[in-house]
């Protein structure tokens, strides 16, 4: 792990801790705090993966340690764009998590690299990218929707505790479910057809495509119900968040299984 | 610098004890008028008048006289009994009095804390005092100081950000659920004052279409034409569910007027777009299990009861925070007020210096008429050197203990032992 990295790892962490504190003591100026060190850290952490593929001459997607890695700046990335579009102040704290964990997982693994990339990977690295871009989205869409289970039941029990004064509203949060969606599916389809060009044009077939197939096609599945879920059965609300939360949970845990294996 | 604050409020006295002293905003300017006349200790003064208190904000020479004058000035005017007015009334000095205008202009001594009324009744009674030319440095300086703290807190603390008041709860639950309440459409299915007070609070926060249906159609009509609505016939009300999002109910019907089973089905031809149902009926008038289907909330009376009192409380915890930012404020305020009485202290020390300096080398000069005038700049310097050389360090460590909490007394001790 080069320097530029772990400083992005420690840039997260404390980005992470002050997001925490914001969801419990709402001070605004934990909230800024907090964007701008996410915010560096993500700069870091792109400069640190430039370093590195210029180092190995490939991305950062050869073996466990550069798909943690490239996870982590996925799901950060698409936090940060989500963040200012949504205006969702604790989406941090539900967010960060997440992507500190890949980072973690990176601290632990061999930094060696994993080999020479393929070739002609031009449609390969179009489907990695999009892949982890929908898994930020993913990361999203599970936020929102912890968000908005824990807002209904504060709403429907009527107890307010902290919660219901911390949460936006059930809208806000739907509707940041709603745009994950629109705006994940579309990629991660984008991304497998990707995957089927390059692995027609390599192997003359669909193969396994690499150590996370399995994983990936189940996230489509999942993106896919929730798709028709949403725009065609016209789910709302609580089922649709239901859905994006056991989702992701599905998704982390056959891509948890794969690093394992 | 001697600012003293004298008043009565909610908490120090009942009603019928602070109408007595109450002071219409018509009769403040006289009121001014006359306390300056009676009482000359009193320099600089603002009158603070409104139906939880009644404060006299003043600048005066001594505290203690000065508070005497004010009590006989009001004693008099108001032809009370000294006991009846010292038993219900508060006095506040010098830091206390600063802490209390911070407190009560942040609405932090309000009956309902955070209320925003507040602010701007201070403002008036400051502007009205400004006016007659009864406010100077100090007291200009100490309100425009408190407006600041006020518009601090507002926007550093939640503190008025949750309601407090039934009506308000209810705005407040239908913003949680729905975000914005720009062009939604609200039901109103009786037409009572209260129905009516929910329905004008949602409508001032941006709801769009207002439906009202009673079983008397004209009453629907004359309170729809009042809130700029539309009225529909009591039959058609379940027709016209569907295009409501917010349903305000308050009917004398002995059964349900909305049940499950018709929740059930307006939902889904909603596409499950949320409802909320306010119930404010008793007997009530939703079924309360329609609380339990996907996208719709039922919230009764006790219910929104329980908003209101969730949210007092939170707005206690916001007090808390708010007071921490009056006590910084005040400290401010003081080393700046510090700063002003110890400028004026150092040019009397250095004046006074000065002069007995110079009395005593024209006494001196006069005993030695024969030395040069050369020797007589030299005793001219040398006496100069010795004043300034023995004020410099009193002068700056006054300097330097004026920005500490106990600068006033500091200066007061020097006061004293140059006899200034």
């Amino acid at each position: 792990m080069n320097s530029s990295l772990a400083v992005a790892t420690f840039l997260y962490f404390l980005g992470m801790v002050k997001y925490l504190l914001y969801l419990g003591l709402r001070k605004k100026i934990l909230f800024i705090m907090a964007t701008v060190m996410i915010f560096a850290g993500f700069v870091m952490e792109t400069v640190g993966l430039v370093q590195r593929s210029m180092l190995t001459g490939h991305g950062p997607y050869t073996n466990v340690f550069e798909y943690c890695l490239f996870m982590a700046w996925a799901v950060f990335g698409v936090f940060l764009v989500a963040e200012g579009y949504s205006r969702i102040k604790p989406l941090g704290a539900f967010t960060a998590p997440v992507g500190f964990f890949f980072m973690l997982v990176a601290v632990t693994l061999s930094s060696e690299n994993g080999g020479s990339p393929s070739a002609d990977a031009y449609w390969l690295t179009l489907h990695r990218t999009l892949s982890f871009v929908s898994f930020g989205a993913f990361t999203i869409i599970f936020a929102a929707g912890v968000m908005y289970l824990i807002q209904e039941r504060e709403l429907k029990s009527k107890h307010f505790g902290g919660w219901y004064h911390r949460l936006p509203s059930l809208e806000i949060l739907d509707d940041a479910n709603r745009v994950g969606i629109i705006v994940g599916f579309p990629i991660i389809t984008i991304g497998m057809v990707a995957a089927i060009i390059w692995s027609i044009q390599q192997y003359g077939s669909l193969m396994i495509l690499d150590f996370s197939t399995s994983a990936l096609i189940i996230a489509w599945v999942v993106y896919a119900v929730l798709t028709v879920g949403r725009f065609i059965l016209r789910w709302r609300g609580r089922r649709a968040a239901t859905l994006g939360v056991t989702g992701f949970v599905i998704v982390t845990i056959s891509l948890a299984l794969h690093i394992i294996r | 610098m001697n600012v003293i604050v004298f008043g009565i409020n909610h908490k120090t006295a009942p009603v019928n004890v602070r109408e007595k002293l109450s002071i219409p905003d018509k009769a403040i300017p006289e009121h001014i008028r006359l306390l300056k006349g009676k009482a000359p200790q009193v320099i600089e003064e603002v009158i603070l008048s409104t139906c939880n208190r009644v404060e006299i904000y003043a600048r005066v020479q001594d505290v203690k006289q000065g508070v005497e004058e004010i009590k006989k000035f009001l004693c008099d005017y108001h032809e009370i009994s000294r006991d009846e007015l010292e038993v219900s009334t508060y006095v506040y000095a010098l830091e206390e009095a600063v802490e209390h205008l911070f407190k009560v202009a942040s609405s932090l001594d309000s009956m309902v804390v955070g209320e925003p009324q507040i602010l701007g009744q201070v403002k008036t009674a400051y502007k009205a005092a400004r006016e007659l030319n009864a406010t100077g440095s100090v007291l200009n300086n100490l309100f425009e100081r408190s407006f600041s703290v006020a518009k601090r807190v507002r926007t550093e603390t939640a503190i008025a950000e949750n309601a407090v008041s039934v009506s308000y709860a209810a705005v407040e639950l239908a913003k949680k659920i729905f975000g914005e309440l720009d062009g939604k459409t609200v039901m109103l299915i009786g037409a009572g004052e209260m129905i009516e007070l929910a329905a004008r609070s949602l409508v001032s926060c941006g709801v769009k279409t207002v439906l009202v249906s009673n079983r008397t159609y004209e009453r629907a009509v004359s309170l729809a034409t009042e809130l700029n609505g539309e009225a529909i016939k009591f039959d058609d009300l379940y027709d016209e569910l569907k295009r409501c999002d917010i349903i305000i109910s308050s009917t004398g019907a002995p059964h349900f007027v909305v049940k499950k089973e018709l929740a059930e089905k307006v939902i889904g031809e909603r596409n499950n777009r949320p409802m909320f149902f306010i119930d404010i009926a008793v007997p009530r008038d939703i079924e309360p299990t329609v609380n339990e289907i996907d996208n719709c909330y039922v919230y009764d009376i006790d219910d929104l009861k329980e908003v209101v009192e969730a949210n007092m409380a939170e707005r206690e915890k916001e007090a808390k925070k708010a007071e921490a930012i009056v006590h910084l404020e005040v400290s401010q305020f003081l080393v700046w007020l510090n700063h002003l009485e110890v400028a004026p202290a150092i040019a009397t020390l250095r004046k006074k210096a000065e002069e007995i300096r110079l009395s005593e080398v024209a006494k001196t000069l006069r005993k030695l008429d024969s030395i040069s005038d050369e020797e007589k700049e030299s005793i001219e310097k040398m006496t100069s050197a010795i004043v300034n050389k023995l004020l410099h360090s009193p002068i700056v460590s006054l300097k330097k203990e004026a920005e500490k909490e106990h600068g006033p007394e500091y200066l007061n001790t020097m006061r004293k032992l140059f006899d200034l």
